[in-house]
């Protein structure tokens, strides 16, 4: 069983533009979360601002609410309470379980990255070894005997008329 | 309490080369209002020397009170200059600074916050 404790302000890290409303709840009396504190809210910049408590106000189990007025926007940091668990005598301070506002932090954006130098081969068509290329020169061809341009001498001959001054 | 983490925004920080003119930066978020409005006005990317050798610049990301943008969608975008004689823009790398709130209420939306019931004791 939980021990009872004590409970004797609140201090709440927060800004709103409007304000709000907090409500603190606690099981005693009666064993049952019940509203024992209200608090008013005021319209702040960043700030921290603590809350007392009455006295009387005690349980095994606490919750707070808190409710912005219509309009209102509220960014709640941190919470702490201030608290003395029976039968103990000791007060001090306990953080309230708040999701957490981070720190600023880096985001990188999603631009591809530049690639590092790196060589890339041209289009350019190797050089070849040393090949021989036939030049077109018509080949030589073999000695063949071609007959001379000479009349031939017919075999007999012929009387030709010569003629003669008179 | 939002169902989506609300993110507060800072500032903006690019590496660029932009030779042919400036550029320019635009930032949207989706607060307020819920939809994803440039926030910045736009802002200008100086030109960069004709080498193309890079320049780094950094912009504040905050609204008319000098409050960081939130949102719970952002979105970066960068214009080229409209001509690219010597160059178009190259983008390098860039980086956002932001965090993520840890209880965000609106109240226009009925939203609050309510703890589990704890106990300090034991």
């Amino acid at each position: 069983m939980e021990a009872v404790t004590i409970f004797g302000a609140l201090d709440v890290e927060y800004e709103s533009t409007l304000g709000g409303q907090l409500t603190f709840q606690t099981d005693l009396p009666g064993n049952a979360m019940a509203v024992r504190e209200e608090f008013g809210i005021v319209a702040a910049s960043w700030r921290v601002v603590r809350f007392r408590m009455r006295p009387t106000t005690r349980g095994h189990l606490y919750n707070l609410k808190i409710v912005p007025y219509f309009g209102s926007i509220m960014r709640i940091y941190n919470a702490r309470i201030w608290a003395r668990t029976l039968p103990g005598t000791q007060w001090q301070w306990y953080a309230v379980p708040l999701p957490p506002t981070t720190e600023w932090a880096p985001v990188k954006m999603e631009i591809p990255p530049m690639g590092e130098w790196a060589p890339v081969k041209m289009d350019i068509t190797p050089i070849t070894d040393w090949n021989p290329v036939k030049m077109a020169i018509p080949p030589t061809t073999d000695w063949n005997p071609r007959p001379m341009a000479i009349k031939p001498t017919p075999p007999n001959p012929e009387w030709v008329d010569v003629q003669v001054d008179a | 309490m939002a169902f989506r983490k609300v993110a507060q925004f800072k500032e903006a920080s690019l590496e660029y080369v932009s030779p042919s003119g400036p550029s320019t930066f635009k930032f949207f978020t989706d607060m307020p209002g819920g939809h994803l409005v440039e926030r910045t006005g736009g802002k200008t990317m100086p030109i960069t020397n004709a080498d193309h050798t890079p320049n780094t610049i950094t912009f504040p990301l905050v609204d008319a009170n000098g409050a960081p943008l939130e949102g719970t969608l952002y979105q970066e975008r960068v214009d080229p200059f409209a001509t690219s004689a010597s160059g178009g823009t190259q983008l390098r790398s860039g980086v956002i600074w932001m965090r993520e709130i840890g209880v965000y209420l609106d109240g226009a939306l009925g939203e609050f916050f309510e703890s589990l019931p704890h106990s300090v004791g034991v």
